[in-house]
C-alpha cells in the first residue's frame, strides 16, 4: 500500500516537472520593433537629376558620405565659398562638413558606393 | 508630393533680410490636419498645428546648401537630414515648414513648406531627408 502511494507520488512529482519544463520553454511573446521612419521629401525632381544622395564611403578609410552625381553644370553656394560643377560631377556631402563639389575622376577613384 | 516656397520668403529674399546659408534656419513638423499654403507668413500662423508628441523637438539645418543649376533652371536648397528624435505614437505628420528662426515666432518668416505622406508616429526615429533637388527650389 505504501509503495504504491509512493510510486503514485514520484509520478506526480514527474508529471509536475515535465510540465514546469514545458511552460518555462514558452518564449515569451516578443515585443514588437517599430520600423524607423525615413521619408525622402522635398522640391520634386527634375527629370534630369537623378533620384537622390547615396551612401559612399572612402576605398581607405571608410569614411562616409553621401553624394549626388549631377548630370549637368551646376554651382553650389554654402558658407564655405561657391563652387562649380560640371557635368557628372559629384555634389558631395560629407558626415562633418560643408557640402563640397568633387570632380566625378576624383570621387570615384576614392569613393565606391555602399550596398 | 508638393513642396513650394512662401510668398514671404520670396520678398524677404529680394530685400535681402533672409540669407539661406548663413541665417539659423530651423523645420517643424506639421500634423496631417494643417492645411499650410503660400500665404503664410511668420511661424505663429502655423504653430498650433505643430506635431508635439514626447520625443519631438524642431530642429536646425546643418551643412545648409544653395545649387544654382543652370540646365533645369532652377535654384535648390538643401541641408544634411533632419533627424526629429524618436517620436512615440499617437499623431500623424504630414508636412515639415521651414522658418528663419528669430527668437519670436511672431517675427521668424516661414520660408517654404514641404508636403510629404501623412505618416503616423510610431515610437521610432523620424527623419527626413532631401531629395536630389533639396528640401524646395525656386524656378525661373
Amino acid at each position: 500500500m505504501d509503495l504504491k502511494l509512493n510510486l503514485k507520488g514520484l509520478l506526480s512529482k514527474k508529471k509536475a516537472k515535465a510540465k514546469a519544463v514545458a511552460e518555462e520553454a514558452v518564449p515569451e511573446p516578443a515585443e514588437a520593433v517599430p520600423e524607423p521612419i525615413v521619408i525622402v521629401t522635398g522640391a520634386p525632381v527634375a527629370p534630369s537629376s537623378p533620384g537622390g544622395f547615396v551612401d559612399y564611403y572612402h576605398r581607405e578609410t571608410g569614411a562616409h558620405v553621401q553624394a549626388v552625381q549631377r548630370l549637368k553644370a551646376f554651382r553650389l553656394y554654402t558658407d564655405a565659398g561657391e563652387s562649380a560643377g560640371e557635368a557628372g560631377d559629384y555634389w558631395v556631402r560629407p558626415t562633418n562638413g560643408p557640402p563640397r563639389v568633387v570632380k566625378r575622376e576624383s570621387f570615384e577613384s576614392q569613393f565606391e558606393r555602399g550596398s | 508630393m508638393a513642396s513650394y516656397v512662401t510668398n514671404k520668403y520670396v520678398a524677404l529674399m529680394a530685400a535681402g533680410t533672409v540669407v539661406f546659408a548663413s541665417d539659423t534656419i530651423k523645420a517643424l513638423l506639421l500634423l496631417s490636419s494643417a492645411s499650410p499654403n503660400q500665404d503664410v507668413n511668420f511661424l505663429d500662423e502655423i504653430e498650433a498645428s505643430e506635431v508635439t508628441v514626447s520625443g519631438y523637438s524642431r530642429q536646425t539645418l546643418a551643412n545648409k546648401s544653395v545649387t544654382e543649376d543652370d540646365a533645369n533652371n532652377q535654384v535648390e536648397f538643401s541641408s544634411d537630414n533632419l533627424a526629429f528624435g524618436t517620436l512615440v505614437t499617437g499623431e500623424t505628420a504630414r508636412y515639415v515648414a521651414f522658418f528663419k528662426d528669430t527668437g519670436v515666432a511672431a517675427t521668424s518668416p516661414v520660408l517654404a513648406i514641404d508636403d510629404f505622406t501623412a505618416t503616423p508616429t510610431n515610437g521610432s526615429t523620424f527623419t527626413l531627408s532631401p531629395n536630389s533637388d533639396g528640401w524646395f527650389k525656386g524656378t525661373t
